[in-house]
């Protein structure tokens, strides 16, 4: 006995619809794989990280960095960017008189 | 054309010492010291291109497939550079004559002969020497148009000052603030700490001024009650860093500098043609003056100026 699937012309259309759908995101999908694996992804030159300009106060006087990134001992490397949003970095940075800060 | 000895000072007590003595009393000169820590490169006339290979991760999961990645080893050119530049004096070895060097010889002696004047030769090779030490290895200022030693080139503090300055810096600064008695044996090994594990294969040196070489040796002194390890008792500025095979060296071009530098010796290079050009000189006699100059090469820098294997502090 045949299971015959009663079918009108909008669900036809329906389906194809995500039939499409889904061989493109499968295609999205592969290219990307390709992309990755012919090591294009992997040796784009990094930008170079821009010294911040925005200032930063501690005590009565504001600073700025002169590098747009440093290494903290016991910490690893930090962005500039990062340590502006870290008030302990920035008044270690103040107490040590580091040379990666300015008084701006 | 003037002279090049000034006998002035001497005038008054000329009939007396210059008759009587016979040697000549002189300020040592320090030659070059720091020049150990460079890697030499001969015959370098101008410019000598030479190129560094960096290999980027190439393991992966295993996969049917042969999917070896485009750029994976990325070469870039380095630039070693020597320049041209110059040293020379004029006597008049007969203005010895009547003096204690005079009567060694006869009065046909040939002017270059005259022991005075090849004293003076010898002191030349001493300053040039003394000179690229303190005026050109590392506080050496690059100017268009230079009129002095100091200005014919780049030295390694000015090469970092200016890529400090650059605004994208390429060398990462380890923050250890201004260095004081109390705090460098921390400090010194913040520094040595930072360095890639990935890239330490060979020895690193640490360079910095007599100053802080010094006040690293007494701070240690004072904590553990004895001397630090030397790396090697006939090079008494020399320290083995606790626990490492990073070596604190003490360099006097660095003057007053706090500025910490560890890199490989092997990444610093001094760049000359010929290692005598600028010891052996040349003589031509003009009439009763003797001419003598040396022409000779000679610069520095980094081979591979990347963070990865140039490490500083943040102090200048």
């Amino acid at each position: 006995m045949s299971d015959t699937k009663k079918t009108t012309p909008a669900t036809e259309a329906e389906e194809l619809k995500s039939l499409v759908l889904e061989q493109a995101d499968r295609i999205a999908a592969l290219e990307s794989k390709i992309a990755a694996s012919s090591g294009k992804a992997a040796t784009a030159e990094p930008e170079p990280l821009k010294t911040p300009t925005t200032k930063f106060k501690v005590g009565s006087k504001s600073y700025q960095f002169t590098v747009p990134k440093f290494i903290l001992p016991e910490r690893g490397a930090v962005t500039a960017e990062a340590a502006l949003k870290d008030k302990v970095i920035l008044e270690h940075l103040v107490s040590i008189k580091s040379g990666i800060i300015k008084e701006a | 054309m003037a002279e090049s000895i000034n006998r002035t000072e001497l005038a008054a007590f000329r009939a007396y010492v210059e008759d009587h003595r016979d040697d000549v009393l002189e300020l040592v000169l320090r030659g070059a010291p720091s020049l150990r820590h460079f890697t030499r490169f001969a015959g370098v006339t101008g410019e000598l291109v030479l190129e560094w290979a960096d290999v980027s991760d190439i393991v992966k999961p295993w996969a049917a497939p042969f999917e070896a990645a485009a750029d994976l080893v990325t070469r870039r050119p380095v630039r070693i550079k020597s320049y041209f530049q110059k040293a020379e004096m004029q006597f008049t070895p007969k203005l010895d004559f009547a003096t204690y060097k005079g009567k060694q010889v006869s009065t046909k002696m040939d002017a270059r002969d005259y022991p005075f004047a090849r004293w003076a030769m010898e002191k030349m090779a001493q300053k040039v020497k003394t000179q690229l030490e303190f005026q050109q290895l590392f506080t050496g200022d690059y100017d268009a148009t230079p009129e002095n030693a100091g200005e014919m080139y780049n030295g390694l503090l000015t090469t970092i000052a200016d890529d400090q300055a650059a605004g994208t810096p390429v060398l990462t600064p380890v923050a250890t603030g201004v260095l004081a008695a109390s705090t460098i044996i921390a400090q010194i090994e913040q520094v040595e700490d930072a360095i890639n594990e990935q890239y330490r294969s060979e020895d690193m040196k640490m360079l910095v001024s007599p100053t802080i070489f010094k006040m690293y040796r007494r701070a240690y002194r004072a904590a553990t009650g004895f001397h630090p390890e030397y790396a090697d008792v006939d090079a008494m500025d020399e320290i083995m860093l606790d626990g490492t095979t990073t070596t604190l060296c003490s360099c006097p071009g660095m003057g007053s500098s706090q500025r910490i530098i560890c890199t490989p010796s092997s990444n610093v290079y001094y760049a000359y043609d010929d290692p005598t050009d600028d010891a052996v000189f040349e003589m031509e006699q003009d009439h009763r003056n003797l001419d003598v100059w040396c022409d000779f090469w000679g610069g520095v820098g980094f081979l591979i100026f990347d963070p990865r294997i140039v490490y500083i502090n943040d102090q200048a």
